[in-house]
């Protein structure tokens, strides 16, 4: 019972006003960088000229450095909100951390994605031991052991807690790697590496730039907004299936009860309200 | 201010005891790590140096075999529920923190003190001339090793399969303390002056401080019940 409680104490429930509200901020932002990203795209094809020397693969470089933008933002945002929640135990900034912990690893995946693509065929390696490289890559486990840290607790209260130092911890130790990476570089010759900003730049490549960076803060801002309202939507009592679902996850022998329980319990209401629907439709169409 | 060394003192003192006891910790981590040194002298082609890359191996053979001992730190006062009963004594967290951490120092510092020499022996590296450098170094990294080492373990020991979960969270952390205290050591193997490292030392000394302010605060948050 101990644990009913432990689960009920960590909520202070919102008003579903509220959430609507940052549901439509949402979908809003959500249009907004969906026709940014289609100007955006339209730029990168046929506004922005062929860069002379790396030829039409320096295009990923408009996906690739919006996307580094973006996790380095959502992580200070992890950072911050993780501050805040160890401060004033806020489950709202709780929330925040973990939509935009998730939304940076997966933007930090895509410039992991986009860095050795356009790097085979500037550099002739698909992956270089270089500063910038070495330190996403870095951040990429910090933050994937932030997930596995907080669905490994017993307790969500707890997970959240040890998550939230995480990412603190995390975010001091960003511009420590970055110059221990950067030291260590400098102790090895470097192959023939070229400038990866590439060593001129026309003012339409700015402007491309400049529009690819507004279009994909844009959707990191709505798709965070969403996520957030999702987790904010598991707490009790508003979405009874996804608290079952998350029972089931819980080691706890209790929780196992807890969710056969529920499930049948679930499946019997669901069920006596359907027999019960279908009673009433047959008997009122009879009678008409 | 003294009253808070001393309870931190109470606190590792305790550690400390139970270790010279059982001795449970130091020697799986020193005969993990000796282990460790024969599998690399087997398994590197004889065309190598081992003294070109003796820096890297030390620190990689430090590393695990220090994350191997954190493992245990927590997790014997969880066994038996006695950190319940640290935690409800009127120390405070930051003492307990720094107790804890004291006495993870002093294990992991007794076994790199076999880990050297059996490195000096199986590879035929030569400390001798740079031996006060050496100690240097070791004693700054390892330091910033044990102050994330303790955070963590402390967290881990509360999780599911903990053991596993430990080094995936601390070996990214700690890249900043293995890049300068690996290329110290080498730099020092080879024969170059002490002057030279100077700028690794200050860096470590600087992490130290860093993880040492953020740990010590971080572990309130951590330990609560």
């Amino acid at each position: 019972m101990m644990i009913w409680t432990e689960m009920n104490g960590i909520d202070n429930t919102p008003g579903e006003t509220s959430l609507q509200g940052v549901r439509r901020w949402s979908v809003g932002l959500g249009f907004l960088a969906a026709a940014t990203l289609v100007g955006s795209f339209w730029m990168i094809f046929f506004y922005a000229p062929t860069e002379r020397e790396m030829g039409i693969v320096q295009r990923i470089f408009y996906v690739h450095v919006p996307s580094a933008w973006v996790a380095f933002l959502a992580f200070g945002i992890v950072a911050l909100c993780s501050l805040g929640y160890l401060w004033l135990r806020d489950e709202r900034l709780d929330a925040i951390a973990l939509a935009a912990a998730e939304l940076g690893v997966i933007f930090t995946t895509i410039v992991l994605i986009t860095g050795p693509l356009w790097g085979k065929i500037a550099w002739g390696a698909w992956w270089v031991w270089e500063p910038r490289l070495t330190l996403t890559l870095l951040l990429w486990f910090i933050y994937v052991g932030y997930f596995i840290l907080r669905g490994a607790t017993e307790s969500p209260e707890r997970g959240k807690r040890f998550a939230a130092i995480l990412g603190i911890v995390g975010a001091v130790d960003i511009p420590l790697i970055h110059m221990s990476v950067q030291w260590f570089r400098s102790q090895h010759p470097k192959p023939v590496i070229m400038n990866p900003e590439g060593p001129t730049a026309a003012p339409e490549i700015v402007q491309t730039l400049l529009v690819s960076l507004l279009a994909f803060t844009l959707l990191f801002l709505s798709l965070l907004l969403a996520r957030y309202v999702v987790e904010r939507l598991q707490g009790p009592f508003t979405a009874l299936p996804m608290i079952v679902y998350g029972w089931a996850r819980q080691p706890n022998p209790e929780f196992r009860e807890l969710t056969s329980a529920a499930i049948v319990v679930l499946l019997f209401v669901l069920l006596t309200a359907n027999a019960a629907a279908i009673l009433l439709r047959n008997r009122y169409e009879r009678n008409r | 201010m003294l009253r808070y060394f001393a309870q931190a003192w109470a606190v590792a003192r305790k550690d400390l005891l139970l270790e010279a006891r059982s001795r449970e910790r130091f020697v799986s981590m020193a005969t993990f790590a000796v282990l460790v040194a024969v599998v690399f002298s087997l398994a590197l082609d004889p065309a190598v140096r081992a003294r070109d890359i003796a820096g890297a191996m030390l620190w990689v053979t430090v590393l695990f075999a220090g994350t191997l001992g954190l493992g245990r730190s927590f997790a014997l006062e969880r066994e038996a529920d006695a950190l319940t009963g640290v935690l409800v004594s009127p120390v405070p967290r930051g003492a307990v923190f720094l107790g804890k951490f004291l006495a993870n120092l002093a294990i992991v510092l007794a076994v790199e003190a076999v880990v050297f020499p059996v490195f000096a022996l199986f590879f035929g590296l030569r400390f001798a001339g740079a031996l006060g450098g050496l100690v240097l170094v070791v004693v700054l990294a390892t330091v910033g090793f044990m102050a994330l080492g303790t955070l963590f373990s402390a967290m881990t020991a509360h999780t599911r399969h903990g053991e596993t979960l430990l080094p995936i969270l601390l070996l990214p952390l700690l890249i900043p303390v293995v890049i300068f205290a690996a290329s110290a050591t080498q730099r020092l193997l080879v024969g170059r002056p002490l002057v030279e490292i100077g700028g690794n030392l200050r860096m470590l000394l600087a992490i130290d401080l860093v993880f040492l302010f953020l740990c010590t605060a971080a572990f309130g948050s951590a330990m609560e019940e």
